[in-house]
């Protein structure tokens, strides 16, 4: 009947909902994609770095705190030594070094850009900064090896290798970061806050250093997070100047090993399920936490800085 | 400068020089290309590579008075050598075997294993075994 027919047409899904719901089903299949995928790499490297304690019964503490790094030959006690330190010592050395560094000359071209030549500043700065981002790590190695190297040793003498080329390499790279995201910072300040610092009598520089800087601090800081992020997991360029020695660096020009260098240079040589694999893999779970936690200091930051 | 902890290289360096000392820890590189380059640019450096990596860039050393040729290999009289292996799962057979039989036929080692730098294994005068027994052939 005709209230049948009615009744029926008004409580079947119209055509355009099906379409919408069509739609929201596509998406949420990417997402879950991308979960899915993220879930798995966790938990293949968090398997495979834990076996290193569970299957071959190496003591956590002695991973974290030893300092002697040959797992695939058996030391003076009768078992191989796992000890990470030298690695974690020289990975966080070169990563905070490179961001203390970079961070004056990263602030200052950003201020140069953004408050003192405004018109061709960013005209020329950006695209040498997008140019810099898009060098591959390799060839910055490369440059490393052939430049930074033979200079250090020049001046200060010993093979050149280590942390100090690390830094100089890792410097370069992480600058173009930092400075995009403190030019970012900088310009969130509101114009507002100057024109009234102007009003109050404040000079150029007591505006510059005093109210803008310090409005954009939370800015600047996530990327100087960011830039260590880069510097931390950066392999292959930092393989190449470092010097691979695993032992605790004595000083900044004596080779030196990071998490990544160890990783890249020894995987390939190991047969998985071994221990030498399973502490390679061990280290990469290092990296992974690492990484997250640079992350999560990273939204802390943002949280806590962002303009009310 | 070693080489990486895995390298056969490595192995083959430790087991017929260092015998039971422990190699101390220095600067490990992975690929010998890198390694002779770094050598070659660095006063002082010293490290251990194949013979068919040699260039002019870096120097060869003698080794108890005896110079790294070939010949000094065939004879055993330079110890640190090794044979390169093919593997197969279980014995070789049918299309595996025959090409097995033809890498090791004079056609190719006199020539491409020769080109490439290589020792061709029927040269050899000795023969040695896996736990280091040496034995004339």
């Amino acid at each position: 009947m005709e209230e049948d027919k009615i009744r029926a047409a008004m409580l079947r899904k119209s055509r355009a909902a099906r379409i919408e719901q069509r739609g929201r089903a596509i998406s949420f299949a990417c997402i879950a994609l991308i979960v899915l995928v993220v879930v798995a790499i966790f938990y293949f490297v968090a398997s495979k770095g834990l076996a290193t304690f569970y299957q071959n019964k190496v003591n956590l503490w002695d991973f974290l705190s030893k300092t002697s790094w040959s797992p695939s030959t058996t030391g003076p006690h009768g078992k191989p030594e796992v000890g990470a330190l030298p690695m974690i010592i020289g990975s966080f050395g070169v990563t905070f070094l490179a961001a203390i560094v970079a961070t004056p000359f990263a602030i200052g071209a950003a201020l140069f850009m953004t408050e003192i030549a405004t018109k061709w500043g960013a005209k020329i700065l950006q695209p040498v900064i997008d140019l810099l981002v898009g060098i591959p790590s390799v060839v910055y190695g490369f440059i490393g090896l052939s430049v930074v190297v033979p200079a250090i040793r020049n001046v200060f003498g010993g093979t050149g290798f280590g942390i100090l080329a690390g830094t100089f390499v890792l410097f370069i790279m992480i600058l173009p970061t930092v400075t995009s995201m403190t030019v970012d910072a900088i310009h969130a300040v509101p114009s507002y806050y100057r024109s009234a610092s102007a009003a109050l009598g404040a000079t150029r520089w007591q505006t510059t250093s005093r109210v803008v800087l310090r409005a954009a601090v939370p800015g600047i800081l996530t990327g100087i997070v960011f830039g260590m992020a880069r510097a931390f997991g950066e392999a292959l360029a930092v393989q190449m100047v470092i010097g691979n020695a695993a032992m605790l660096p004595k000083d900044l020009i004596s080779p030196a090993s990071t998490l990544t260098s160890v990783l890249t240079s020894g995987i390939g040589n190991t047969v998985m399920g071994s221990l030498e694999n399973n502490a390679l893999w061990s280290l990469a779970l290092i990296l992974l936490l690492m990484s997250l936690a640079f992350n999560l200091v990273i939204r802390w930051i943002g949280k806590r800085g962002a303009l009310k | 400068m070693n080489r990486a902890q895995g390298s056969g290289t490595r192995a083959t360096f430790e087991r017929w020089v260092m015998g039971d000392v422990p190699t101390m820890t220095a600067q490990e590189q992975d690929s010998t290309g890198m390694v002779r380059q770094i050598v070659a640019s660095t006063p002082g450096a010293i490290s251990y590579m194949a013979f068919s990596y040699v260039n002019k860039d870096v120097k060869t050393v003698k080794v108890d008075g005896v110079a790294p040729t070939e010949a000094n290999v065939h004879s055993n009289r330079w110890h640190i050598w090794a044979y390169e292996h093919m593997y197969t799962r279980g014995a070789a057979k049918g299309l595996t075997k025959r090409f097995i039989d033809y890498v090791m036929s004079d056609q190719v080692q006199q020539t491409l294993v020769k080109q490439m730098g290589y020792i061709p294994i029927n040269d050899m005068q000795i023969v040695r075994d896996v736990n280091g027994r040496v034995t004339r052939q």
